[in-house]
């Protein structure tokens, strides 16, 4: 396995153990804030990096960013919590066109990724909410008690959860989404132009188009259902072609099912392991 | 109404049609990286079959084939299309002159044809739905089926071979006359065909079977007892008397083990 890949599956298995265990003490405060967004770059770009609970961006009729935030800190006693206090902290980055916000503390490395090995004494978490531009490129990260929510947005998209759903309401740009242990909810309000990845380790994954729809979707579930609201056709197999790098030859063909609804369009990929994958027309609309 | 009704026929009549993308062949051509040298090709199939020929050419020859029915498109009780996956998940790896090939772990069975130089040592394994068969080739082999058949004629080198409920069947070319060789099944006969002048000691073992050999074998004793003293590891003392034959193949030599519970077990010189 690879190193980084490594890092990743110890990180949140140790966060995961952090999550099961109790804390003694508890100190919790909320504000808001309006983030000014630096001029220069269009669609400005959103990044929230957190780690401990939820995140939802919801798309506004206002060029500025609105922030509504809840730390909790939870320590194993009062000098563990002061700690916390002096360490962490919601960063907000801003640089032309673009705005960083991310929990900070000595997880945190140099990189920019998380690397929580080791028993803090404490966790940190941060209930945020956010309004953007609708029209903003938004990529959401947490890992742990909290879902992902997107919703009336039109630019690009990219939500990583590990522990928890992610639900895309209202949608009309393309982009992926990748959790878990959770389920996937994605509900186009047009359908999208560009290529889109969904996936999920233990969960259904649900998607939401309006007709006439014409996309090239590949499937695959183990445990599951693969079912759809559309006519579609059966789609031939990838072409899979081997290559030699550093002297190891590899040929790697995947298990998906390809299939077509409508006529030509972009191609989303759909995968989960536990769970079933559904295809649904928009009722709403 | 008649437009209506020409409309909902043709809609059954498309969902009865099978879908395309029944395409399910897939192949690649996998050059070993030193060819010079003779190399080892790894095969682990959850469910299907494995066959494999040895060819005068340098590279293996992979052929997966699904063994499903054509993809159908039917409704379920809410309306919704059920889609089903013919889709495999399959890989091939080479590096330092083995080549590796593995399959998901949950699929439909699929059919394995491998074609590779002469001169190729192989690993095969397959669970369910399948038998294994090779054809000439030389090398060492350790094979495993857990539900289904062994067959390898024309083969040279050492074999291994593992089964749970299948019989093994091997007709060799030639034997390694230093290595020792197992074959062994649960349920199913052993049929071992061996070059006239092989040199091995034979042990036999077929607990609802018969055993039957054209070569003139001597027999030794029939009860072996066996001695294991693990005390020193914190282990037991165990003193057992294994009931299989043991038997001089010629003049003896590195011990060949045949195994099964039911099912006869034949040791055939090779004419």
């Amino acid at each position: 396995m690879k190193k980084p890949a490594m890092i990743f599956l110890v990180t949140a298995a140790f966060l995961g153990l952090l999550h099961a265990s109790h804390y003694e003490v508890t100190r919790s405060r909320e504000w808001s804030e309006v983030l000014k967004l630096k001029p220069g770059g269009d669609p400005p770009v959103i990044e929230v990096d957190n780690i401990f609970g939820p995140v939802r961006v919801t798309g506004h009729s206002d060029s500025r960013v609105m922030l509504q935030a809840r730390e909790t800190i939870k320590a194993e006693n009062q000098t563990r919590l002061e700690k916390a206090r002096e360490e962490t902290r919601l960063a907000i980055r801003s640089t032309e066109g673009r705005l960083r916000i991310y929990a900070h503390g000595p997880f945190r490395q140099k990189d920019g990724k998380v690397n929580w090995c080791r028993d803090l004494g404490y966790t940190v978490q941060y209930d945020l909410e956010l309004k953007v531009p609708p029209h903003s490129r938004v990529d959401v990260k947490t890992v742990n008690r909290g879902d992902i929510q997107l919703s009336d947005l039109q630019g690009a998209f990219s939500a990583q959860n590990v522990n928890g759903p992610i639900r895309l309401e209202q949608i009309t740009g393309s982009g992926r989404a990748v959790t878990v242990n959770g389920t996937l909810t994605v509900i186009f309000k047009k359908n999208p132009r560009e290529n889109c990845r969904f996936s999920t380790i233990n969960g259904d994954i649900a998607l939401f188009f309006n007709p006439p729809l014409s996309a090239d979707f590949w499937l695959q579930t183990l445990h599951g259902k693969m079912l759809s609201d559309f006519p579609f056709r059966y789609l031939p197999r990838e072409k899979t072609s081997g290559s030699r790098e550093k002297g190891r030859y590899v040929y790697r063909s995947h298990g998906s099912q390809g299939i077509r609804i409508g006529s030509d369009g972009p191609c989303i990929r759909v995968k989960t392991l536990n769970g079933s994958i559904t295809i649904n027309k928009n009722k709403t609309q | 109404m008649k437009k209506n009704l020409i409309f909902l026929l043709s809609l059954s009549l498309a969902a009865l049609l099978p879908g395309q993308g029944d395409n399910a062949v897939q192949e690649a051509a996998v050059k070993f990286s030193n060819p010079g040298q003779p190399g080892v090709v790894e095969a682990h199939l959850m469910s299907g079959e494995i066959t494999v020929e040895g060819h005068s050419g340098k590279e293996v020859l992979v052929t997966l084939k699904t063994r499903g029915q054509v993809l159908k498109k039917t409704r379920n009780e809410k309306g919704m299309f059920v889609i089903e996956n013919r889709g495999v998940d399959f890989s091939i790896e080479e590096e330092n002159n083995r080549v590796e090939i593995n399959t998901g772990v949950h699929q439909e069975a699929v059919s394995l044809f491998l074609k590779v130089p002469l001169n190729t040592s192989l690993e095969l394994r397959t669970l369910q739905n399948g038998n294994i068969t090779i054809q000439n080739v030389r090398g060492e082999f350790d094979v495993n089926n857990l539900n289904g058949s062994i067959e390898m004629t024309g083969v040279s080198g050492t074999v291994i071979a593992h089964s749970l409920n299948g019989s093994i069947r091997v007709i060799f070319d030639q034997v390694n006359p230093d290595k020792p060789m197992s074959f062994s099944t649960l349920n199913g006969k052993i049929d071992i065909t061996l070059p006239a002048d092989s040199n091995f000691d034979i042990k036999l073992d077929s607990r609802m079977g018969k055993i039957y050999s054209d070569f003139d074998l001597t027999l030794e004793s029939q009860l072996v007892k066996e001695e294991e003293d693990t005390r020193k590891e914190g282990g037991k003392y165990e003193i057992s008397w294994d009931r299989g034959l043991r038997a001089k193949l010629n003049r003896g030599g590195p011990e060949i083990m045949l195994k099964t519970m039911n099912g006869n077990i034949y040791i055939r010189s090779k004419k």
